[in-house]
């Protein structure tokens, strides 16, 4: 089975993101229009020459029509899609197939989400009808089943288990404070986080991503035409998806402290991108904290620690801001918050943002002075078991 | 509380749990197989399959 990649093909030139958070003075229109206008004025462009668009929201609007209306477009070639939560990264690897295939010049990738005002503190997602026989499990359930799962596979005791989720929520609001655009900019003392109202097995309130309103684009174009439009591009090196089989809930072998989509997307993009020790070659990673344990576990899927060690690896600050692979310094979706089509792309801007040493009081020291060139995002939809994942990897020098 | 179930010799569930308290739910429990009402829409019931500890005897593997 070929996966070629398009590496060193494309370049981001531009990108622009809203905060997100509660904006009950916005509509899905203003959003989209805000994160857009962001882009072009970082590009250095028009709307008008951007060939193409794809758009990503999981239930903010169907069709091209919800991009069209609201920039305005004359008549441009405009693509919906979706793919739970890893709709913004669907929509990003689309536009850059559409440049890497010669087929456009310059694309933009762009993701939305208004979850505020739609009647549910949490996600709303309608099904198709069924016999009605399906257990009806919230996401913080279905992902709070990795915690225990975890804990009794590597002996980690029900008390230390909470220490090292209430570490994770604890180091992403901590980077999330330092984050002007984040939904919740404050540190939150670790006993708050420790006690804070369960809402699912394990979980707490504070290890659950925020549900936010917001939205992200990027604008890319053929590496060799980046340097027009800025002198820092940030190259596309890997862009891997896979949908899994989704036998976790049926098939006993599968045992919650793994998600083999991300294995086997991860092992795919480092392939493509060249990446062989990813814990020393990356300066930053983004990945899908849409609860505490997702990010445990995550460590150890995209091999930044070995199995079983990721919950001492946390502890240790191995994936804090100063530590030696930072993780989610930009408060990742526990504290930027969780709009869902746009996370992906918030995902790479903050990688867009590091890697072009923008990132002020947040900015990472591998990247200002370790030489480190690469960063990566992890954006997941689905629940442990059936599940999408996508993994990208990202660099600021261009082909060798 | 909600749960997935190993059975012996082969099978995975996920369900609700009933007649217990959160408290005890724990890896390894023991459950059975109970049919209950699942939920009620315009005055329509709909019973399916939940499960329960086996107080006592024991045929049904494992819960998360």
């Amino acid at each position: 089975m070929a996966s070629n990649g398009i590496r060193d093909r494309v370049a981001i030139v531009g990108m622009g993101c809203t905060p997100f958070g509660e904006q009950w003075d916005k509509s899905i229109d203003d959003l989209l229009v805000e994160a857009a206008g962001d882009a072009v004025a970082s590009a250095g462009v028009k709307i008008d020459d951007i060939d193409a668009f794809w758009l990503g929201t999981m239930g903010s609007g169907i069709s091209g029509l919800t991009l069209s209306r609201p920039l305005k477009l004359d008549y441009k070639p405009v693509t919906r899609v979706e793919n739970m939560c890893a709709t913004g990264s669907e929509a990003f690897r689309n536009a850059c197939y559409a440049v890497a295939s010669g087929a456009v010049d310059m694309a933009m990738a762009i993701g939305g989400e208004k979850l505020k005002d739609g009647g549910f503190s949490g996600l709303a997602i309608s099904s198709p009808p069924s016999d009605g026989t399906t257990a009806q499990l919230t996401a913080p359930a279905l992902f709070s089943f990795l915690a225990p799962a975890y804990a009794n596979k590597y002996g980690v005791d029900e008390a230390e288990m909470k220490d090292v989720l209430t570490r994770i929520a604890w180091k992403n609001h901590r980077n999330g404070a330092l984050n002007p655009r984040a939904q919740f900019r404050r540190e939150v003392a670790k006993e708050v986080i420790c006690n804070s109202p369960i809402v699912a097995g394990q979980l707490g309130i504070f290890d659950c991503s925020g549900v936010s309103d917001g939205s992200a684009a990027a604008i890319v174009c053929r590496a060799e035409d980046a340097s027009r439009y800025t002198d820092r591009p940030i190259f596309v090196k890997a862009l891997s998806f896979v949908a899994g089989p989704a036998a976790g809930p049926l098939d006993p072998s599968y045992d919650y402290t793994t998600f083999t989509e991300v294995v086997r997307s991860a092992a795919d993009a480092y392939a493509q991108a060249g990446v062989t020790n990813p814990r020393a070659e990356l300066a930053m990673a983004e990945v899908h904290d849409c609860f505490t344990p997702t990010e445990l576990v995550l460590m150890e899927d995209l091999g930044f620690a070995e199995r079983g060690f990721a919950w001492k690896e946390v502890l240790a600050g191995t994936f804090d801001l100063d530590g030696e692979l930072p993780v989610n310094p930009d408060g990742g979706l526990k504290s930027f918050g969780h709009p869902i089509g746009a996370s992906g792309l918030r995902m790479l801007f903050e990688c867009w943002t590091q890697l072009r040493r923008e990132a002020g009081e947040r900015q990472i020291r591998s990247v200002t002075e370790g030489g480190r060139t690469l960063a990566l995002t992890h954006n997941l939809g689905g629940q442990p078991g059936e599940c999408v994942s996508f993994v990208s990897v990202v660099g600021s020098e261009p082909a060798a | 509380v909600a749960a997935v179930l190993d059975f012996d010799g082969g099978g995975r569930f996920s369900c609700e749990l009933t007649d217990l308290d959160p408290s005890e739910v724990r890896i390894g429990l023991r459950v059975g197989m109970t049919f209950r009402k699942i939920y009620t829409a315009n005055g329509v019931h709909n019973y399916f399959w939940k499960a329960k500890p086996r107080r006592g005897g024991a045929n049904e593997e494992g819960s998360r």
